[in-house]
Formats: C-alpha cells, sequence, structure tokens
C-alpha cells in the first residue's frame, strides 16, 4: 500500500493538471511580456460598460480635454502674431532710419526693390502693419500677450479639471471593480477554488486590477488629449501654410518607418529577455531553497556554472533590448531635427520671398515639434492598452464563471437543530467519468460520534465537503432533523454545524479576534470561557500580550499545536449542534497533542460529531466506526466489533500497531 | 552604499564609461548648437532674404543633426552595455557569494529576501545606472550648456533664468514631496487588500463554514475604501503636475517675448537671438524637469544598493579548514562531544551539553517535542551550522578539520522539508550521484518505497517534477527525498522526520528496507511518531536541549520519565507494552 497519510482539505482526486496549474517563473521582473487579448473590441466594449455610472463625468472629461486641447493648439499661433508684432517693429525702425521721416511703407518697398533687392521688398511688402520710424508696438504686443497668458491659464485649468476627473473615475471604477470581484468571491462554488491555484485568483483580484488601474490612468485622458493634439497640430499647420504642412508630413512616413523597424526589432529581443529573466529568477528560487541541499550534495559548482549561463543570457537579451529600443528616442530627435530643418529652409525662403509672416514660420515650427511627441506617445500607449485589456479579460472571466446555486426561494426555517444526520443513497464525482462517492448510506444519531477512518482517495474529506455543501450531490440527499439540507439556505445550515479543519487558517488580528469569530456578538468573558475549556487559556496567558497578541503572517509566534488549540477555542464558542472533526496529522508537538484531543473531546461532548481520524487510538470510544474504501462504506460498526469482525478495520489497526507491538 | 556598489562593479568599465560621456558630451552640444544655428537663419538669412545663406547653414544644421544623432546612439549602446554588466556582474556575485553561506546567514536574511535582492533589487540598481548613462549625464550638460548658449545670445534676458528655474522646482517639487509619501502609502494599502484577499482564499472553507461571508466583505471593503482614498489623492496630485509644468514652461516663454521685445527696441538684442533664447530656455526647463524626476529613483535605488551590500558584506561563519585532515575509507562513526548551540541573538542554547556516539552498523533515533533541538542537532552534522560549545566527531576527527566537500561526500541527508529541484524523477534521484545508472536509481527507488508509484507516473523515471516538488504529494516527496540520499552509498545518513507524512505500513516497510542497506552506515533518524523508531538500537531522548535519556526502546519505557510521557501520548498503555 502506498497511501499517503498527508490529506488535505482538497477533493482527492482532481487530475494532476487542475491541480498543478499555471506555474509561472519566479516575480515578475522586468513585468511580462505583452499579452495580447483574445477579443480586444468585445473586452473593451464591456469594460466601457464598467463607466457607465460616470457617463456625466467622462462627458465633462471630453469637453474639457477638447476645450484644453484646442486652447493649447491656438496658443503658439497667437503668440506667432507676438513675434511677427516685435519683428514689424525692427522693420518699421529699420525704414525709418534708411528713409526720411513721411516716407511710407509702400514708397520704401518700392524703393528697396529699385536698389535690386526685391526679396527684401517683397518681404516687406508682405507684412501688415509696418510702420515707417515707428519701433515695436508695444501696446499691441502687451494686448496680443495678455490673451496668450489667458489661453494658457485656460488650457492650464482645463487640462487639469480634465486630470483630476479622470483620476476619480479611474478610480471609482476600479474601487467598484475590486468590490465586484470580491462579492463574486462569495458566490463561487468551492469546486472553482479548488480547481485554481490560491495564487491565480489572487493574482487576478490583485495584479490584474492594479495593471487595469495604471493602463486607465495612463490611456483614458491621454489618448484622447494626444488624438485630438495630432488632429489639431495638424489642422493648424495646414492654415498657416499647406506647402509647409505638405513637406512636414513627408517626414511622417519615414517616422513611422523607423519607429516600427526598431520596434519590430527590439520586440523578440524583450521576450527573450523576459523569459531568461523568469528562467533565472526561478533558477535563483530553487537553488536558495534548496541551499542545504545543494551544499551537502555537493553541486555548488555545478549551480555557479548553470547560473552564470543563464545570467549571461540574461545580459545578452537585456543589452540588446534595451540598445535596440533605446535608439528609437535618438532617431526620432534626428528625424524631428530634419523636419526642422526642412521647415526653416522651405520656410526661411517663403518669408524671404514674402509669401508667409516670420511669426508664422516660428509658429510652425512649434507645431512641428508638438506633432511629433502625441504620435509617440499614442504607439506606447498602444502597447499599455494592449496588456490592460488582457487583464480586463482575466479579471471579467473571473466575473462571470459559473456560479453556485442560488439558495431556495423558500428556504425551510431553521431552529436550532437536535442533530440527527442521514446520508441517503448519496452519490459525488468530481470528475463526470470516475464516480467517487456511490450510493452512500448512514445515519448520524444526535450527540453520537461517527468516526471515519480510510486511506487516501477513500472519500473521507468528501463526505464532510458535501454535509457542508461544499460540494452539492449529485444523486440521493442528505437530511439534518430530517430535512433536505438542500431546502434551507447555506447560511442555516452552516450556521448549526462547526468545523475544526487541519488547516489551521487564522487571519491576521489578535487572539481574542480570531477565537469571536466564531460567534461574532461573544463577549469578552464568553471568548475567555471557551478558551479555558479548551486549553487555549493557559498558553495564552503565558503571551506577553495575552489575548491581544496580534497573530501576523501565518501566525509564526504559535506552535502547530497551539493553532490548532486556537480553531477548537473558536468551534467552541460557535456551539453547533453539529461537529466536523478533522484530525491533524502533521508533527504536532507531542506534549500538546494531548491538550489537542482533551480538547477535542470536550467539545464533542453532547453534539453530534463527525470525526476524519488518523490515528486510531482516538476514534476507540466512538459510537459509529466507518471504514471507507474506494467511495464505499465497507464496514461499520463499534471498535470492539469491528476487531472481532477481522475486516478491513482490524487490517488497518494491525498495520498501525503491528510494527508498535510485535518485535 | 550606493556609490561603494557603484565604484566597486563599475571600475572594469571605466573605459567604456568614458565612452558614454564624451558621446554624451557631443551629442548634448550638437542638439544645444541646433537652435543657434536656426537663429542664424532668420537673422542672416531670412531677415536678408540670402536664399544662399538659408540653404548652406540648412546643410550645416543637418550635418550637426547627424552627429547628434550618431553620437546618442553610440553613447546609448556603451549605455546600456555597462549598464547590463554591472548588473550581470552583481547578480553573479550575489549568487556565488550565496552560495558559500551556511544555514545561518541563509536564515539570518531568509530565503525569500536573498531572492529577492537577487533578482528585483539588482535589477533596480541597474535601471538607475541604465537611467544615469542616458538620461542623467545629460542633464547637466544640458543645462550648463543651456545657460552658456543662452547668455552668450543675451545677457541682458538671462535674469529671466534666475526666476524661471527656482519656481518651476519649486512647483514640481512642492507636488512631488505631497506625493512621495501618498505612494508609500498606496503601496502599503495594497499589501493589505492583498494580505485581506490572501486570507479570504485560503481561509475560504473555514469563512463558509462560520457564515462569514458577510464580515469577510466589509473587511474588504473598508481596505478597498482606505485604498481608494489614497490613489485618488495621488491621482489628483498628479493630474495638476503636467498642466503645471506646461503652464510654467509657456508663462517663461511669453516673458522672454515681452522683456525681449524691449530689448530689440532698444537694439540691445537681435530677432533671431530672441527665439534662440526662448529655445535655450526650453532645453534648461527640461534638463530641470529630468533632474527632479531621477533625484525621485535615486533613493529607492539606494536601499536596494543598500540590500545588496548587506548580502556581499556577510561572511559565513562556517569556515573550511586552512590544512584539511584527510580521512581514509570513512567508517562514520559520529559522536556528539558536550555539544551546545545558541543561535545568535537567542536567550537560551538550543542543546546543551549533548553527548552521544551513533555507530555505523546500527539506528540512532532521537526523539523529543518541538523545540528541543532535534533538527538543530542533525544540521550540525554536515556543518550547515557550526556548534557553539564541544565537537561533532566522525571518525574521532572533528569535522571542522575536514575539507567541507569531503565532509559532505560522507553524508546522505533528508532534510526536513523534502525539497526537489525542478526535472525529472531521475534527476531528482542522481542530484545524490550524478553518475547514478537506471539500475542503481531504480535500487535507491525500491528501497525508499518510490518505485511503485513513480512507475505508474506518466513517463516512470522521466516524469517531470515541479520546482520544489509540489505535484506530488507529500508522501511521495518524502520518499524521493530518501531515494536521492541512498542513491550514492553514504556511510552516514541523517533522516530529520522523514517519515512524518507516510502511513505506519510504508513506514515500516521502509524501515524494513533500509536494514540491509544501512548495514555499515550510521543512521540517525529524527523522529516523532514512537512506532517509527521503537526497533533503533539506541534512542536519544531530548528534553529542551538536553540528552535525558539514551537507551533502547524498552529500558527507556521502564525508566526514563519523558520517554514514557512521549510514547503514552500516542499509544494505550497496553499498546506501548505490547
Amino acid at each position: 500500500m502506498s497511501g499517503d497519510k498527508h490529506e488535505k482539505a482538497v477533493p482527492e482526486r482532481l487530475p494532476e493538471a487542475a491541480r498543478s496549474g499555471r506555474r509561472g517563473p519566479g516575480g515578475p521582473g522586468l513585468g511580462a511580456p505583452v499579452e495580447k487579448p483574445l477579443d480586444f473590441k468585445g473586452s473593451v466594449t464591456r469594460f466601457l460598460g464598467q463607466l457607465r455610472p460616470h457617463r456625466l463625468r467622462v462627458a465633462a472629461i471630453l469637453v474639457f480635454a477638447v476645450v484644453s486641447v484646442v486652447l493649447s493648439v491656438i496658443g503658439p499661433r497667437v503668440l506667432g502674431r507676438a513675434t511677427d508684432l516685435i519683428f514689424e517693429g525692427v522693420v518699421g525702425k529699420l525704414i525709418g532710419e534708411r528713409f526720411p521721416a513721411g516716407t511710407t511703407t509702400d514708397q520704401a518697398v518700392a524703393a528697396i526693390r529699385s536698389s535690386g533687392d526685391g526679396k527684401l521688398a517683397d518681404m516687406i511688402g508682405a507684412m501688415k502693419d509696418v510702420v515707417p520710424g515707428r519701433g515695436i508696438d508695444f501696446t499691441a504686443l502687451r494686448d496680443v500677450l495678455l490673451l496668450v497668458v489667458a489661453v494658457y491659464v485656460g488650457s492650464f485649468l482645463f487640462g487639469w479639471l480634465q486630470a483630476r476627473i479622470t483620476a476619480y473615475v479611474v478610480q471609482r471604477t476600479i474601487y467598484s471593480l475590486r468590490q465586484q470581484v470580491e462579492e463574486k468571491l462569495n458566490r463561487l462554488p468551492l469546486r472553482y477554488f479548488d480547481k485554481q491555484q490560491p495564487g491565480e485568483v489572487l493574482s487576478r483580484v490583485t495584479n490584474d486590477i492594479d495593471n487595469l488601474s495604471q493602463t486607465m490612468t495612463q490611456t483614458l485622458s491621454q489618448l484622447v488629449v494626444s488624438v485630438l493634439t495630432v488632429v489639431g497640430v495638424l489642422g493648424m499647420m495646414f492654415w498657416i501654410s499647406w506647402v509647409l504642412a505638405l513637406v512636414a508630413l513627408v517626414t511622417i512616413p519615414l517616422s513611422i518607418y523607423l519607429t516600427t523597424t526598431i520596434a519590430k526589432r527590439s520586440q523578440p529581443q524583450f521576450i527573450k529577455q523576459w523569459a531568461s529573466t523568469g528562467r533565472l529568477n526561478s533558477q535563483v528560487e530553487e537553488m536558495y531553497t534548496g541551499h542545504e541541499l545543494v551544499k551537502v550534495y555537493g553541486h555548488q559548482d555545478q549551480a555557479v556554472e548553470t547560473f552564470t549561463q543563464e545570467n549571461d543570457q540574461l545580459y545578452d537579451a537585456s543589452f540588446k533590448a534595451q540598445f535596440v529600443s533605446g535608439t528609437i528616442q535618438p532617431v526620432m530627435g534626428f528625424v524631428a531635427n530634419l523636419n526642422y530643418v526642412i521647415v526653416a529652409v522651405v520656410g526661411g525662403l517663403q518669408v524671404a520671398g514674402g509669401t508667409l509672416s516670420l511669426g508664422s514660420v516660428q509658429a510652425f515650427i512649434q507645431y512641428s515639434r508638438q506633432f511629433s511627441q502625441p504620435i509617440t506617445q499614442i504607439a506606447s500607449m498602444m502597447n499599455l492598452l494592449q496588456s490592460g485589456v488582457a487583464s480586463a479579460e482575466r479579471v471579467f472571466a473571473l466575473l462571470d464563471a459559473d456560479e453556485q446555486e442560488p439558495d431556495p426561494v423558500d428556504p425551510q426555517a431553521v431552529e436550532k437543530m437536535g442533530g440527527t444526520v442521514v446520508f441517503d443513497d448519496v452519490s459525488f464525482r468530481y470528475v463526470p467519468d470516475k464516480p467517487l462517492i456511490e450510493n452512500l448510506t448512514l445515519t448520524a444519531e444526535p450527540g453520537h460520534t461517527v468516526a471515519i477512518v480510510g486511506p487516501t482517495g477513500a472519500g473521507k474529506t468528501t463526505l464532510v465537503n458535501l454535509l457542508m455543501r461544499f460540494y452539492e450531490v449529485d444523486e440521493g440527499r442528505i437530511t439534518l432533523d430530517g430535512v433536505d439540507s438542500r431546502a434551507m439556505t447555506r447560511d442555516a445550515l452552516r450556521g448549526n454545524v462547526g468545523m475544526v479543519l487541519q488547516d489551521t487558517w487564522l487571519f491576521k488580528g489578535t487572539i481574542m479576534e480570531n477565537i469571536r469569530y466564531g460567534r461574532l456578538d461573544a463577549t469578552d468573558d464568553e471568548v475567555v470561557a471557551a478558551a479555558t475549556a479548551t486549553y487555549v487559556d493557559r498558553f495564552v496567558r503565558a503571551l506577553p500580550e495575552g489575548y491581544d497578541t496580534v497573530l501576523d503572517d501565518g501566525a509564526q509566534n504559535l506552535s502547530a499545536g497551539e493553532k490548532q488549540l486556537l480553531t477548537i477555542a473558536r468551534a467552541f464558542l460557535a456551539d453547533p449542534a453539529i461537529l466536523v472533526l478533522d484530525e491533524a496529522t502533521s508533527s504536532v508537538d507531542t506534549r500538546t497533542e494531548v491538550l489537542v484531543q482533551h480538547a477535542m473531546s470536550a467539545l464533542r461532548h453532547g453534539r453530534t460529531s463527525f470525526v476524519i481520524a488518523h490515528r486510531l487510538s482516538t476514534i476507540r470510544d466512538a459510537d459509529t466506526i466507518i471504514v471507507m474504501e474506494r467511495g464505499h462504506i465497507v464496514e461499520q460498526g463499534t471498535h470492539d466489533e469491528l476487531v472481532v469482525r477481522e475486516g478491513a478495520y482490524y487490517r488497518l489497526y494491525q498495520s498501525q500497531f503491528a510494527a508498535a507491538s510485535t518485535e | 552604499m550606493l556609490m561603494s556598489l557603484l565604484r566597486r562593479y563599475l571600475r572594469p568599465y571605466l573605459g567604456a564609461i568614458g565612452a558614454v560621456v564624451l558621446l554624451q558630451l557631443v551629442a548634448t552640444l550638437a542638439s544645444l548648437y541646433l537652435p543657434s544655428l536656426n537663429a542664424k537663419i532668420i537673422d542672416d538669412g531670412v531677415t536678408k532674404g540670402d536664399t544662399g545663406f538659408i540653404m548652406s547653414t540648412g546643410g550645416v544644421m543637418l550635418a550637426v543633426s547627424l552627429l547628434q544623432v550618431v553620437t546618442a546612439v553610440g553613447a546609448v549602446y556603451y549605455g546600456a552595455r555597462t549598464a547590463m554588466r554591472f548588473g550581470r556582474d552583481v547578480r553573479r556575485a550575489l549568487f556565488a557569494h550565496v552560495q558559500t553561506f551556511s544555514a545561518r546567514e541563509v536564515g539570518q536574511i531568509g530565503t525569500p529576501s536573498l531572492i529577492t535582492r537577487t533578482t528585483n533589487d539588482v535589477q533596480q540598481v541597474q535601471m538607475v545606472v541604465l537611467m544615469t548613462f542616458t538620461i542623467m549625464l545629460m542633464a547637466p550638460i544640458m543645462l550648463v550648456g543651456g545657460v552658456v548658449m543662452a547668455l552668450q545670445e543675451d545677457v541682458g534676458l538671462s535674469w529671466l533664468l534666475v526666476v524661471v528655474v527656482p519656481v518651476l522646482v519649486v512647483c514640481v517639487g512642492l507636488i512631488i514631496i505631497r506625493m512621495v509619501p501618498g505612494f508609500r502609502a498606496m503601496q502599503r494599502r495594497i499589501d493589505a487588500i492583498n494580505g485581506v484577499m490572501r486570507e479570504q482564499i485560503t481561509g475560504i472553507r473555514v469563512i463558509r463554514a462560520f457564515v462569514r461571508e458577510r464580515t469577510e466583505s466589509e473587511r474588504f471593503a473598508r481596505s478597498n475604501r482606505d485604498l481608494y482614498e489614497v490613489t485618488l489623492r495621488v491621482g489628483r496630485l498628479m493630474a495638476l503636475m503636467f498642466p503645471t509644468v506646461m503652464l510654467v514652461v509657456n508663462l517663461a516663454t511669453l516673458a522672454v517675448l515681452w522683456f525681449g521685445g524691449h530689448r530689440v527696441e532698444s537694439g540691445a538684442m537681435q530677432i533671431g537671438s530672441l527665439t534662440a533664447f526662448m529655445s535655450y530656455l526650453m532645453y534648461i526647463l527640461m534638463a530641470v524637469m529630468m533632474s527632479t524626476m531621477i533625484f525621485m529613483m535615486v533613493p529607492r535605488a539606494a536601499v536596494a544598493a543598500e540590500r545588496i551590500q548587506e548580502v556581499l558584506r556577510l561572511e559565513s561563519s562556517v569556515a573550511p579548514p586552512p590544512s584539511p585532515v584527510t580521512l581514509e575509507s570513512p567508517a562514520g562513526e559520529v559522536a556528539f562531544d558536550t555539544v551546545t548551540m545558541q543561535y545568535p541573538g537567542a536567550e537560551r542554547p538550543v542543546l546543551t551539553d549533548v553527548s552521544f556516539t551513533a555507530r555505523p552498523g546500527g539506528t540512532t533515533a532521537i526523539i523529543g517535542s518541538t523545540g528541543s533541538g532535534k533538527t538543530t542537532l542533525v544540521n550540525l552534522v554536515p556543518r550547515l551550522f557550526d556548534a557553539t560549545g564541544g565537537a561533532v566527531r566522525i571518525d574521532g576527527v572533528d569535522i571542522r578539520d575536514l575539507d567541507l566537500q569531503a565532509l559532505w561526500s560522507l553524508i546522505g541527508l533528508v532534510p526536513q522539508k523534502p525539497y526537489l529541484f525542478s526535472g525529472s524523477v531521475a534527476d531528482n534521484v542522481r542530484y545524490g550521484k550524478p553518475d547514478a545508472t537506471d539500475e542503481e536509481v531504480w535500487a535507491a527507488l525500491e528501497t525508499a518505497q518510490a518505485a511503485s508509484f513513480v512507475r505508474e507516473m506518466d513517463g516512470g523515471l522521466d516524469a517531470p517534477i515541479a520546482q520544489g516538488g509540489t505535484n506530488v504529494s507529500g508522501g511521495q516527496r518524502q520518499r524521493l527525498a530518501i531515494a536521492r540520499a541512498l542513491v550514492g552509498a553514504r556511510p552516514v545518513y541523517l533522516f530529520d522526520d522523514s517519515f512524518s507524512a507516510l502511513d505506519y505500513a510504508t513506514d515500516r516497510a521502509l524501515r524494513e528496507a533500509l536494514v540491509p542497506l544501512t548495514r555499515e552506515a550510521t543512521v540517525i533518524i529524527v523522529a516523532q511518531r514512537v512506532a517509527t523508531i521503537r526497533d533503533a538500537q539506541q534512542i536519544v531522548v531530548l528534553d529542551d536541549g538536553r540528552v535525558v535519556g539514551v537507551g533502547t526502546h524498552t529500558e527507556l519505557l521502564e525508566r526514563n520519565e519523558t520517554y514514557q510521557e512521549i510514547v503514552y501520548s500516542q499509544l494505550s498503555a497496553e499498546e506501548a507494552a505490547a
């Protein structure tokens, strides 16, 4: 026989693949490669649906964004007028110095043209408001600048308001999404949790939602602003000079081509880098966790060697990834400079030819600089958006998971129970074609102790799962005091059944709070009374903070036995009519073990109890012992009856004590 | 801390760093030169209508811009290479150094923390190094260059710099200063909400059994609310950041135009210089922004560097002997001679004056309640720790005089937590003896009572084992770990509570199978279960770190109180005596 004694509170016969789940490489490291969402459009639409309660705010965001972008786009245009004013003043003064007073601008232009300087004449001729002899018109300049100040302050205000409302909408949505997920978890059947690694579920409700929050913060309004800016700037550029705009547009395909080429080359390097980081991290994790084994079995040199190889690969990939992606910025800068030179040259020629004002060229240059930035931003947001939508999909998948059957509409009222439990011809299977429990019938009288024994995989834990309705029976029924357990609400059923598992779950909080978990309205005195009855009081008083001791992660300040005692005290305080005890098998301190047994029998007193037993010595006084094998009850009776029968129980009993008694 | 780490691990790359600085300098100067070329186009070309000049200066601009892109790419090349090499070297140094640690140092820092330090912390510092080479170096060059160029264009306007730069620094600084505590609080609250969630998922059975879904929901909602409040606060500050920066920059441009206009009017400044001055102001403000952002990153990297240095400075407490003694054909007799062991910082020793001898050809069992020092005692033999008093001897030689590799080659250890490595079943068993044949592997599996389930696994010996052995049950893990210890026939075997997850029948079969194999060897078994050890040649009873009895089961049951107590807690009186 090769059954394992260590039995966890998980279904015994889940397929291996379902249990092991996906095991990602240790730690996110540099972040995971961008995951492509399965249904981008559908998921985005669904996500936008989450924004519905905020639709007025979303509308405000859009309006403010438009206003802010429009203002910031016209800013340079108005500013260009200021440059023109200064330039006109300079030219006006120049004319004033060269020609006698009283010369009109037209006369001056004609004079300049006749002197052979046709280009300068064209340029001045194109100026709107040159008054010979008059310098810069500071009153006009002041008015223009004040207007620009108003424009910029307006752009600031709307931009700020827009971002502020966005922050609110994003955080509200994320808050509500977290709540939805949490509420969903409460409606999911246990089957769901048994099939998934706890880490997987946790990652969905934490990492994925975090990722979504970041994506939203960075894209929701930015995307709108960037797109609007591109459109606005492009419009302004064409308005100023369509010739220059066309010239400037020539560089756009160039920059798109360069960005995609570089991205195409860096993408595989990034993927390599992530994969390598994952491998390296899991190697480090493994070697550090198995540290003593690596040493004692003399594998250090080999470990360092393997590590160095992986480390070198990581270096190689990350260097290439960083280098290739690092070239994007200088290259884009070069394209921008190229654009600058072309605009300056062509614009300069046009100004000299008098077809364009200097201020317009100035404004145009500013626009063309504003133009390339949002395009690069949109490109990088696309990546972010994809990973965000992939996260949203995982969260939605959780929200869509099948829920447990709802409670009956008209549930049977349950008073304090007497404690008769009947399994009536119950059949159950975790996997459709693998029956686990078949036609099981069993009656437990009030106050009786029913001990369940059998090898791993016999279905002992499953029996408890069915009683608690963690899983629903496929056929037959379970009745409590004659009432079908499915006819009552789950809460009513579970309120009458207490449970002590070997997996001692304690939460972060004081010892007092952890015991009171059994009955929330219990007074301090009642908690202490329960603690005293279950041998908890003794060791708690020895702790420096007593009942106020905070149990930290995994409750490392308590021994395994003491934790077990705490969970017994919790069940004692709950005072249920029916009790389920899963006996501890882990190596509990031998002395505490005795206390645990005493505490358990104190707890059992006067209640219908189901004990999943691992150590036969503790259940000899049970009213009924049930021996299970492969989902069936093979034997049933008291200890003495079963020993006399010399059947399965007797063999089990022999195997436990034979070693001890035959030397 | 950060500086000393950088000094040490960047030294080999001084040449490359020099190249980065030089290339970065040229690149930055080139990009600073561009606005003044543009000013020339306007002043000397456009205003004078000189097309030829515009074209030729445009050509110069293109050349400068080409120089800029080439040097910038060069700087990225050397920068990325050096930063990544730095990361690689630090990681390798850390990993190799941790390999020299004894269990004490590993325990002192903690395995999860060691993992984070080797991976994430190195990553953090490496990123800062990369940022330094690409951006941080550029910022001061740009700042100084920008100021110089701006002054060259017009000294009279330079007072604007003195006003605008501090205004920007103060505005950005004020927002950042208020944001930093928000970020910290956010991290804490994310941890808190994850903690609540983790508890809810791991404790789902208990929560449902006690009908506490609503309590848990309320707890979660509180954490969620807390997190929401702080993220909203941070989000609102962030919302202020970008518009503020833009406002300052834009207003600065207006100021240049207004005051510059006056200077142009008075003839003190040319109009082209005005536009150039504006461009330089932009460069300066950008450099200021960059520096502010980087100053936010440095403290985090400094913390990471400190954590890395702490590991690198920690020396193993288990030192190899200067002149090791060699054991010729070791028999494997393990003797504890008044061994005392006190963990650093502990108030009381875990082991006090422990003396006994475990002889070859028999089993020595160690029993005692939790915390009685059993595991510590076992860990002393392979020098995972060194005793603080007394000595452990193998064949009469103090183990501290043996070469470490030689000592380890004597010992087959099955630790309390039977860790398995990722790979196949065979890989794991061969960990004990890399050149073991398939027959030897099967023989070890047979003895360890693991052959039957390995045969049933998909792939048999080649069946995959997940990291840590999480894809097999606890009992299977223990038996594979035992096979790993048995495969390389060694004179000393240490089983630290290695049968706890086995049922009684398997436990018994295993012990029977061990008998012939260990006839020549010394076997030390730590156990909780009396049944596991009652046929041992010698049982050592530990209580509170002291040996309170040595003898056989019958002897101890007769006269040793502690032993009786342990036995009776597990077996009924008649079973114990039977």
